[in-house]
């Protein structure tokens, strides 16, 4: 009796005990693609006109080689993505403009393909990174962010949202819309402010809009490049207020 | 399921060879099958079905992933007193979707998970006595380790916390052998947490019981 009470308990025990444990859902590397786009409510986009997209795509990587980043930029990829920008905001009735400074914006776009997590604080890396615009020193901050941190501007304008997104892991690619005169505004006070300008006394810079398309890398790059491609055009299904 | 199954069969089998230990009525014809007074061990397996707030706006998936151990001290007055925890674990998966907020957009699949490990006193009543099955009401009630994830893509923000939570139940204890020590437990019970964070005022899940009881 006692030995068939036992064999009982430890069977029923050990069935209890094994049904304890998180499963997760079952997901396929792109479900965890992510693409966000956030944009300041007050503006009303069809005022502006002309825009500027960076001559070049900044790429940042902790990992890649400095002949593989070289790469980015001599074989096309840089041009091509370039491109794509330029004639997804000529579609939606935007007119290219021929510098920056006559531009009512400017898009900035960004590649991240990290190991790691990170914050981002704008705008001095977007808008200060040595060798693009030719502006005051760049400036990353790398964080070990474990979960719930908001990323927001260093100083500058920035729309305020409720989501918790914390931070770029493996591949990401972000377009900033910066308004023109804004960002001319910070450059003149760059080129007036001597050698060592306070940050806080710089005139803030006003992003419109930005979109960050963000997934796991695999090691197929077609894999990857179609659902770049969709999240690029997810960014702009979900900016139908991006019209001229 | 199937574990459960071979499980269920053991006991039965057990329980009914077990004729010799079968115990004689006392004077009401009643045969204490639970061995009042005494003490008794449940586990079981739980099914889980979300309602209320946190089937509208979490997790509405049914879940098959829960276990309670439970213990009851049974007085010779109908009624019993004891403790307990179980564990059960929610999920839901909600395909590529976007969604919209104050100012932005997101478009990704959202990953739901809520686990729950509640701590409990419980309460029971026994309103019939009966030689093969046995029906309670009871009450559960105690803190609740709370882990709720909330998953967009590869990012997920996560809440862990304790709060104050009661389980009323119904259900009813069974022998095929009274007497034997070994019986079956079904019950059904209404679980709600006190969860007042964000949107939600309350978690809640209704949940069935089936297991195996232990007397001694």
């Amino acid at each position: 009796m006692k030995a068939k009470w036992l064999l009982l308990f430890v069977i029923s025990l050990s069935l209890v005990l094994t049904s304890c444990y998180k499963q997760q859902e079952t997901a396929t590397l792109e479900e965890y693609d992510i693409t966000f786009t956030n944009y300041d409510t007050e503006f009303d986009f069809n005022t502006y006109s002309t825009f500027f997209v960076r001559d070049s795509v900044m790429l940042y990587s902790d990992y890649l080689k400095d002949e593989e980043i070289e790469e980015f930029y001599t074989n096309g990829t840089s041009d091509d993505i370039r491109a794509i920008i330029i004639n997804k905001f000529k579609s939606l009735g935007y007119t290219e403009g021929t510098d920056m400074e006559s531009s009512d914006f400017l898009i900035n776009p960004t590649i991240l393909m990290n190991t790691q997590s990170g914050v981002i604080y704008y705008p001095y890396y977007w808008w200060g990174y040595p060798g693009y615009w030719g502006w005051y020193g760049g400036y990353w901050k790398d964080s070990n962010v474990d979960k719930g941190t908001d990323y927001y501007p260093y100083y500058g304008w920035y729309p305020n949202w409720g989501a918790t997104y914390y931070s770029y892991n493996t591949g990401s690619i972000v377009m900033d819309m910066a308004d023109g005169k804004s960002v001319i505004d910070y450059k003149e006070w760059l080129d007036n402010a001597g050698p060592n300008p306070d940050p806080n006394d710089a005139p803030p810079i006003i992003f419109r809009w930005t979109a960050k398309i963000d997934g796991i890398l695999s090691n197929d790059a077609s894999y990857n490049g179609s659902r770049a491609e969709r999240g690029f055009n997810e960014a702009f299904e979900q900016s139908p207020y991006l019209q001229k | 399921m199937k574990r459960l199954f071979i499980v269920a069969v053991l006991i039965a089998f057990l329980g009914v060879s077990n004729q010799a230990m079968a115990q004689k009525p006392d004077a009401t014809g009643f045969i204490r099958t639970y061995a009042q007074p005494g003490s008794m061990l449940t586990f079981d397996w739980i099914i889980g079905v979300p309602v209320g707030q946190m089937s509208d706006k979490f997790i509405s998936k049914t879940s098959t992933r829960g276990f309670a151990m439970e213990y009851r001290y049974l007085f010779n007055d109908p009624i019993s007193v004891g403790g307990g925890f179980s564990w059960q674990g929610f999920s839901e998966k909600f395909e590529r979707s976007t969604y919209e907020m104050e100012g932005a957009a997101i478009t990704s699949t959202r990953f739901n998970y809520l686990y729950t490990f509640p701590l409990y006193v419980n309460f029971h009543y026994y309103p019939l006595k009966n030689n093969y099955i046995y029906p309670f009401i009871g009450i559960n009630a105690g803190m609740f380790n709370i882990e709720k994830q909330d998953q967009i893509g590869q990012y997920y923000v996560e809440d862990k916390s304790w709060q104050f939570g009661f389980q009323p139940e119904i259900g009813a204890l069974f022998q095929l052998n009274p007497g034997s020590g070994f019986g079956f437990i079904v019950k059904g019970k209404y679980t709600h947490i006190l969860y007042n964070k964000g949107e939600y005022n309350s978690l809640s899940h209704f949940d069935i019981h089936i297991g195996a009881t232990f007397v001694f």
